[in-house]
């Protein structure tokens, strides 16, 4: 068989990646899986109950966003707690403390340059991390060096971001007028500044089509990640893409291979975001088969393949971002 | 009909702790998702029902449903034979959230020890107390 890398599953056709996946051909497993269920999600199986408190998403700017993206329009940041002030944010992470919160996610929609408006919260995260402990993983968007060593400089324990790989898409669907150098040079930001960062590239944004997927995988690989997080389209009600077809479950895995390709040794997780039902499950049970190291959210189906497969479970509360801290040697 | 803070709980319903409630109607009881449940979930995605002829038991899950703030069963609030499923929630599981008490039911079952399990789910002013409960926790 010829060497496998990124440019050859990219183009390979989908019954041929299944089969390669089906025969544990393409990826190594570690023999270890952990899932995720933080608090953005209500979630309860037979396995694992989410925690009310226990990891919830804040967002800084309530339900506003510069950018109203066709695929999510601030719809996703209706279902976060809202902490518009600095104060707010600390009596807000204080009260949840209280509640037995470990950590949580703090987010918020976009000004018009793509970056969210974090610059001015970045004391009070200092604060949080110094005074309530509590793990503290940061949505930043488009970020410059500057910010992101005061982020590193304040104990984040990550930084997320969504990478672009298609001016296209950028300009079409986040109505963001920066290219993907802007993104290359945030990547370039973060690794400077020493703060751990998980990318996360959103499968299918172009209208449910692959598109920059690729290009934004070989540009994360550039800057050695703390993990990189595969999150798929998902259409959303009342949205200007509610009616886009996602992209299917052998894409979003496509995606996945590709990137343990690139990156054999990074911690890869299937994130939070992907379509639903039957689609889930297909992606979940692929992802597991192809040994993805997380997955957030797991349908059953999978937990139970998992458990087929003998790999070793674990299940945690925090952000699916924080695996790079779970499996250091 | 009371409203407790913005969740509306109907007078003439029994209630689950697992946030569905029961009706019982000529010796057969419907089920449904209460109305802060759907709230709480936000937009509802997708749901996964048992086929009629299945039996269902009292605190034990029989489906799952997701929306874009959860992935969760459906616990039974009663013991059953499942007679009828809403079969349009596959196509159209929004119907949760627009009409939890109406058009969004979920299954109709015969009951198989209803006095029992009735004594074990709330009662309407049992619901409106644990409402509140619900409201003050967010």
């Amino acid at each position: 068989m010829t060497s496998l890398d990124a440019e050859t599953i990219w183009r390979m056709p989908k019954n041929e990646l299944v089969s390669l996946i089906e025969n544990g051909v393409i990826l190594n497993r570690t023999g270890k899986i952990r899932f995720y269920a933080p608090s953005f999600v209500y979630y309860k199986t037979k396995y694992f109950h989410s925690s009310h408190d226990a990891f919830p998403s804040i967002s800084i700017t309530d339900s506003s966003c510069g950018l109203k993206c066709k695929h999510c329009d601030g719809k996703v940041l209706d279902t976060m707690v809202p902490a518009l002030t600095p104060e707010g944010l600390f009596d807000l992470c204080a009260k949840l403390k209280n509640n037995g919160a470990v950590g949580c996610l703090i987010s918020g929609g976009c000004l018009p340059d793509g970056s969210v408006p974090i610059d001015k919260f970045i004391d009070a995260i200092a604060q949080i991390k110094k005074e309530l402990g509590l793990t503290v993983v940061v949505h930043t968007g488009v970020i410059n060096f500057s910010t992101a060593k005061q982020l590193k400089a304040a104990g984040v324990d990550a930084a997320l971001i969504d990478i672009i790989g298609s001016d296209e898409t950028i300009r079409e669907v986040y109505h963001l007028d920066v290219s993907v150098e802007d993104y290359e040079r945030s990547l370039r930001a973060f690794h400077e500044s020493g703060i751990p960062f998980v990318p996360h590239v959103l499968v299918g944004l172009h209208y449910g089509e692959l598109k920059g997927e690729l290009e934004a995988l070989k540009m994360i690989a550039k800057y050695s990640p703390s993990a990189v997080i595969t999150i798929a389209f998902m259409p959303i009600r009342g949205t200007p893409m509610e009616n886009v077809s996602p992209p299917e479950p052998e894409d979003i895995i496509k995606i996945l291979a590709s990137a343990r390709l690139l990156m054999p040794e990074t911690p890869l997780v299937l994130g939070c975001m992907r379509p639903k039902g039957e689609h889930r499950k297909r992606t979940d049970m692929l992802a597991v088969k192809a040994g993805v190291n997380a997955i957030a959210f797991p349908v059953e189906e999978a937990i139970q393949l998992a458990e087929s497969l003998k790999l070793k479970i674990s299940f945690s509360s925090l952000c699916c971002s924080q695996i790079f801290e779970a499996i250091k040697p | 009909m009371v409203k407790v803070e913005d969740y509306e709980v109907p007078e003439n319903l029994c209630y689950h702790k697992e946030y569905l409630w029961a009706s019982v109607e000529d010796g057969k009881v419907k089920i449904g998702m209460i109305d802060f449940a759907q709230k709480q979930l936000h937009d509802i995605v997708y749901v996964e029902l048992p086929s009629v002829g299945d039996t269902i038991t009292q605190n034990e899950p029989f489906g799952t449903l997701e929306s874009v703030k959860a992935v969760s069963d459906f616990v039974a609030p009663v013991s059953g034979t499942v007679e009828a499923v809403n079969e349009e929630l596959e196509s159209k599981p929004e119907l949760l959230n627009e009409d939890p008490y109406g058009e969004g039911w979920v299954l109709i079952v015969a009951p198989s020890n209803l006095d029992a399990d009735l004594k074990a789910i709330l009662n309407f002013d049992a619901a409106v107390e644990w409402h509140k409960e619900l409201a003050k926790e967010g």
